[in-house]
């Protein structure tokens, strides 16, 4: 069902900067096709900046991002946002049912019908939701639905790279495994190339295959999801894990503003 | 109707300085009544009947003035004032507009081609005669309502743009461009802004009789044909608000998104 897929996404020395604030400073990265790489960070480090500079939510101030060696500045948005799929942190469900809010993007593509439903089927299923769910008003849902709901609704375009940001934030262990399922669905279930925005060095470990760390609108270190916060200095380490408490307090707080 | 003889400088009953004098007495038993109750509006009250005073007596000798002049001189008159309506009436709704890039480049156009088309169309149609005394007051009605409909669009479109701007992306990152992310919030935009104008032509005639009625009625006017002329201008000032509210909304929107990419950062409300 997926209609190819890139084979590289290169950022390179990309900064942001807004009303006069530098907000991604320098980033530099480089993904290949079927990786999936976490990215770590305290609370304000740019992370959500980052990802929605990739969709041109934002215009970057300097540096490119290449699709296969295409500027996405370059690229139609929404072709683009349809081959690059974003689900952001808290998503809000657009008017209507869980199915209206699947069939929006496919609609807005110009896909059969009768496509549209094995779509809207396959992306249920992706994303760990049954049937049941599809006359639901999605702004009734709990969060974990929601975010699945979110997910499935960018899977239904078949996108060749998926940003998801803080895909659990908020979310009760119980929920939190759900949503890991879908991802992992995701995964499993065609060649994706993955940036997954988070705040768990467990989740890291169980869904990365590389995590980088982020810090002030830089990269401050990248390597093996299993080792990288082991492999920190000490101060580095009692730095970043200081950020995650502050980070979750932050979460408990102010996720409904989102 | 003849017992009465219109002579605004009269201080006999019924004359024209007789009855601004009397009148007043309304405005002191509202100044009364919200000192009664602390609503604290009597300064308010005071200024804004003195100001609304000044300015409508002003515009009544400016008219005086004008009906007699010649038809070249009169003509560049009712030009100048009609203009003067427009960018009066710009910047009166861009100030509702605030947190666009530039709003006057969104209302001016709105109110310019609103009072334009619909006077032009009128007068083409010769159901308005080109008399300075019909061209003027209708175009006073037609670009304050388009100013008034105007406001309450683009006010309700930040406010959406505001409110929603998480729900406007989740469309754009589906796919949509920017235009047809924020097209539900400019519909609701300007489907608000317009229902005033449609409870009022609803309800016409029954609740009340608009202004324009009423002074056509005291002027001796065939009561059949001022009703003919009341539904005339209604349709006039419809028609201007739907032109108004779709050009301000339409050219707002292309301000609110960068080249259709992106959507503008609004700055919080005041
Ligand atoms: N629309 C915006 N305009 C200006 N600054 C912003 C905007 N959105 C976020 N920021 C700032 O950018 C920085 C990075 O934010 P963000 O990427 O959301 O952090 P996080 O790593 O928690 O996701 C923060 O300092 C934030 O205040
Ligand atoms: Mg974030």
């Amino acid at each position: 069902m997926t209609k190819g897929h890139v084979h590289k996404l290169e950022i390179s020395d990309l900064s942001l900067e807004l009303d006069g604030r530098t907000i991604l400073d320098g980033i530099s990265l480089d993904i290949h096709h079927g990786e999936t790489v976490c990215i770590l960070g305290g609370s304000g480090a740019g992370k959500s900046m980052l990802l929605r500079t990739i969709v041109r939510l934002h215009e970057p101030t300097k540096g490119r991002i290449l699709l296969d060696g295409e500027p996405v500045t370059a690229m139609d948005p929404s072709t683009l946002r349809r081959r690059v799929s974003l689900v952001q942190q808290s998503p809000a469900m657009l008017e209507g049912t869980v199915e209206d809010n699947l069939r929006f993007g496919l609609e807005l593509a110009g896909i059969e019908p009768g496509v549209i439903k094995e779509r809207i089927d396959a992306s249920l299923k992706a994303a760990a939701l049954d049937e049941g769910f599809l006359g639901r008003r999605a702004e009734k849902l709990s969060g974990g639905e929601r975010q699945r709901v979110a997910i499935a609704r960018a899977h239904t375009l078949c996108p060749e790279v998926f940003l998801l940001d803080e895909p659990t934030a908020a979310l009760d262990p119980r929920r939190m495994m759900e949503v890991e399922r879908a991802i992992k669905g995701l995964k499993g279930d065609a060649n994706f190339m993955m940036i997954i925005v988070t705040h768990d060095v467990e989740q890291a470990r169980r869904l990365g295959d590389r995590t980088v760390l982020m810090r002030r609108g830089r990269i401050i270190a990248e390597g093996d999801s299993g080792s990288l916060i082991e492999d920190l200095d000490p101060e580095e380490r009692a730095l970043y894990m200081g950020e995650l408490v502050y980070m979750e307090h932050e979460h408990k707080e102010g996720d409904l503003n989102e | 109707m003849s017992e009465f003889d219109f002579d605004p400088w009269s201080l006999e009953p019924y004359g024209g300085l007789w009855i601004l004098l009397m009148s007043v007495v309304l405005m002191v038993i509202a100044a009364a009544l919200s000192r009664m109750r602390s609503l604290g509006l009597e300064k308010d009250m005071a200024i804004a009947s003195i100001r609304g005073g000044i300015q409508i007596m002003a515009m009544g000798f400016l008219l005086y003035a004008l009906f007699g002049l010649g038809d070249l001189l009169l003509w560049t008159v009712v030009i100048a004032f009609i203009a003067v309506m427009v960018v009066v009436g710009t910047y009166t709704s861009a100030r509702r507009a605030k947190g666009l890039p530039d709003p006057t480049r969104a209302t001016f156009p709105a109110l310019g081609l609103a009072t334009v088309v619909t006077l032009g169309t009128m007068l083409g149609l010769q159901v308005l005669p080109l008399r300075a005394e019909f061209v003027i007051p209708i175009a006073g009605m037609v670009v304050g309502n388009s100013m008034n409909a105007t406001s309450l669009s683009l006010n309700r479109l930040l406010a959406e743009t505001r409110g929603f701007r998480s729900r406007i992306e989740a469309r754009m990152l589906l796919g949509a461009d920017a235009e047809t992310s924020l097209k539900p919030h400019v519909r609701s935009a300007v489907r608000s802004s317009l229902i005033p104008t449609i409870d009022t032509l609803k309800t016409l005639g029954i609740v009340f009789i608009p202004g324009g009625m009423t002074g056509m009625l005291m002027g001796g006017v065939d009561p059949i044909w001022a009703a003919q002329y009341q539904l005339v201008i209604f349709f006039m000032i419809f028609c201007s608000g739907t032109i108004a509210t779709v050009v301000a909304t339409a050219l707002a929107t292309k301000q609110l998104t960068k080249d259709g990419v992106t959507l503008v950062d609004l700055p919080d409300e005041e």
